[in-house]
């Protein structure tokens, strides 16, 4: 594991949040700019596997921007249109990422901290497992698909391809509804219906690494708005 | 004190699951519940750890009781706080992704404080001997270690009762072992243990009663040394395993046959997941037609992922791998070698057993023809109507086993295909192999199974340290070395 700083899970909240607010209405220096800061972001946290995926976005971007306004060519436009809008999601994805890749227990502490109620904080956590789980099971499933000569590619998928999604979706059913009846049962006899207020192991604290970052997220945002 | 008095579980149509049941269980006593799947031994557990309570469709008459007062008026976390839960598929359980925040989640549900939590989860880590793995991710861990992690993650709670649900199903040798250890110690402690279990062999050194459940009834209580005594005639009769592992000196060993089909593997390379460590190093062997090969080897080793390179479905790999003499490319191979996975739910697409079969294969005369000499081979003509998801676990396990025999692959590879089953189904998945195989394909199963080495295998391949440790053929003395071999494994 890539050496990181740890953040308490209530900064990682806020500055998905922000980020994703100063998106809307941002000219495209100004969403570069933002990029920027957020790639920082997530290099301080850890994340680089995907960086070079986004500057891949990034590259295209440019490249069709430069395409289109020389050639005019309607497919250019199109592509650079497309890829504009992809890249206005980067800095909420490289924050979101970051904010994923925590683990769970401390997200859960930061809900705990923040009150939520325990239904809520439950369905969180396991709605944050399910997505990893469903994507294992999909991926096993298209593996017997390919071996039964039916998956998406084959002649089968091609000629009936709503027959391949029902191949698909019929174990994958089957599979979560398992799933989901052995996890409520873990969950049951765990006490997780308790009345009491769920607490946390990990204590939540905000260090100085939170207040610079913060800060720093609140200078950027205020120079963003006063340019506008 | 566990105490069912006349218990009648019915399905809401009607159907009954238990009825009459009544079952005794007094402090500090261990009790197996053992007996054909479907019996309705799982349905107790979950009475006694009131899971059942909360299942709709059923209705539930009869007393339940724990130290006399009625299960079913407990709040579901007073009788968190009384029983334990282990269940049959670890992966399943977890709500956190690291093991510390894991075992957290009992204690976080009741709002202690998080000095207590921590001496909570440093007491139940130590008794499970996960202390060096607390900050791991459990994604990573082996199977073993999961189960583990499930166990430390209930025993938080420092319960006085504890059900366990087949927790051996998905254990290798020293797993087990270790499982016996544990409830070992738990008996010693003065716990009350309740399990429900295929496999005896594990548990017949400390288990003070088995109760025979079967058709929803407890049939019969045996002592210990009853249950010792009993022959394997009287145990297959039962429909139970083995109470002691002993080799099946009169199974039917193949002899090899000449002709038919062969698969080699020339300096057979299969690579981890990316770029690591080669996973195996120069594979040499070559397997013929009516052999049954047992591949065997600890977990993580590498035998699923050889199973994946051998049936086209990995890329992962260097060197040769042909077929009946030809040099078998991977897109070839995804036609010549048919991989069954272990876990049976993925595999069937159909809406009935009959077009499981015909998933992917055209209806042509002599294709239907086949189909139904395959199912009335395989017992599964009577269920041919019927669909898939709706079979018992070893009746979905033939049907995924039927739909490779329905292909014109040569090498058929399955992957535990007794997980988890009772002695009547485990006995006809051997039967049913030894039928096919003398049929003149290959079969090669990935397995830990000693009962299904004992009954099915002609030959035993067994992994270690990125290479072949041992292969040889299975005759009438070589139970005491594959017992050894298995136990190794870590």
């Amino acid at each position: 594991m890539t050496k990181r700083i740890a953040l308490d899970p209530r900064t990682k909240v806020i500055v998905v949040l922000v980020t994703g607010f100063l998106i809307f209405g941002s000219s495209v220096d100004q969403l570069l700019l933002l990029v920027a800061a957020m790639a920082g972001y997530a290099i301080l946290n850890g994340s680089r596997r995907s960086l070079f995926f986004y500057l891949l976005v990034l590259l295209f971007y440019f490249l069709f921007d430069y395409l289109a306004s020389e050639t005019h060519n309607i497919v250019f436009v199109s592509m650079a249109f497309i890829s504009y809008f992809i890249v206005c999601f980067l800095p909420a994805l490289l924050a979101g990422e970051v904010l994923a890749r925590t683990p769970t227990g401390q997200l859960m502490a930061a809900l705990a901290y923040w009150r939520v109620p325990k239904t809520i904080s439950i369905a969180f956590a396991v709605s944050l497992r399910f997505i990893p789980i469903a994507g294992m099971e999909i991926r096993a499933i298209h593996e017997v698909m390919v071996q039964r000569d039916v998956s998406f590619f084959s002649r089968t998928g091609w000629t009936h391809p709503w027959r391949a999604f029902e191949y698909v979706l019929v174990p994958l059913m089957t599979r979560l509804l398992k799933i989901s009846d052995e996890l409520t049962a873990s969950a049951v006899t765990r006490g997780a219906e308790a009345p009491q207020r769920r607490t946390s192991l990990h204590v939540i604290k905000f260090q100085l690494a939170d207040y610079l970052i913060l800060f720093l997220l609140f200078v950027l945002a205020a120079a963003l708005l006063r340019a506008r | 004190m566990i105490e069912l008095k006349n218990v009648a579980v019915r399905t809401y149509q009607g159907a009954p699951i238990l009825s009459n049941f009544s079952l005794t269980v007094a402090p500090g006593e261990l009790v197996v519940l053992s007996g054909p799947s479907g019996g309705g031994k799982s349905t107790v557990i979950r009475l006694i750890n009131g899971l059942i309570y909360m299942d709709d469709a059923l209705t539930v008459d009869g007393e339940a009781e724990i130290d006399h007062a009625p299960i079913e008026k407990m709040h579901s976390w007073d009788r968190s706080e009384l029983v334990g839960s282990v269940f049959q598929d670890p992966r399943s359980q977890f709500f956190a992704s690291v093991v510390k925040d894991e075992l957290a989640f009992y204690c976080e549900n009741f709002g202690m404080e998080p000095r207590q939590i921590e001496k909570r989860i440093q007491q139940a880590a130590e008794e499970q001997g996960l202390i060096p793995l607390l900050d791991h991710r459990i994604m990573t861990l082996s199977s073993g270690e999961k189960q583990k992690v499930a166990i430390a993650s209930v025993r938080v709670a420092r319960q006085k009762i504890y059900v366990l649900d087949e927790p051996s199903a998905n254990l290798n040798a020293t797993a087990t072992a270790e499982l016996t250890a544990l409830l070992m110690r738990w008996k010693a402690e003065g716990h009350t243990i309740v399990l429900a279990e295929h496999r005896l062999h594990y548990l017949i050194g400390l288990l003070d009663r088995m109760v025979y459940v079967n058709d929803g009834r407890a049939v019969r209580s045996y002592s210990r040394d009853e249950l010792a005594n009993l022959s394997s005639e009287q145990l297959a009769g039962l429909g139970l395993r083995h109470t002691n592992l002993n080799w099946d000196t009169r199974a039917f060993r193949l002899g090899e046959q000449h002709g038919g089909h062969i698969l080699t593997l020339g300096h057979l390379t299969v690579n981890g997941w990316g770029g690591a460590d080669p996973l195996l190093r120069d594979l040499d062997l070559s397997i013929r037609s009516g052999e049954l090969v047992m591949l065997t080897g600890a977990n993580g080793i590498g035998k699923t992922s050889l199973a994946r390179v051998l049936c086209g479905l990995s890329k992962n790999s260097e060197g040769m791998i042909s077929v009946d003499g030809m040099l078998a490319s991977r897109r070839k191979r995804s036609r010549l070698v048919w991989y069954v996975m272990q876990e049976a739910d993925y595999q069937l697409f159909g809406e009935s057993v009959w077009e499981e079969l015909f998933v992917g294969v055209r209806h042509v005369k002599e294709m239907d023809r086949k189909a139904e000499r395959i199912l009335r081979d395989l017992e599964l003509w009577a269920l041919r109507d019927r669909h898939p998801s709706t079979l018992s676990g070893g009746e979905k396990q033939r049907v995924t086993l039927a739909v490779a025999l329905m292909s014109n692959a040569s090498v058929i590879i399955l992957d535990e295909p007794t997980s988890g089953l009772d002695w009547k189904n485990l006995k006809q998945v051997a039967e049913c192999l030894k039928r096919e195989a003398e049929k003149g394909r290959i079969f090669l199963v990935i397995t830990h199974d000693y009962e299904l080495i004992s009954e099915a295998g002609t030959r035993l391949i067994h992994l270690r340290n990125h290479a072949i440790n041992a292969d040889f053929p299975l005759n009438t003395s070589s139970g005491a070395y594959v017992l050894d071999l298995l136990a190794q494994d870590e």
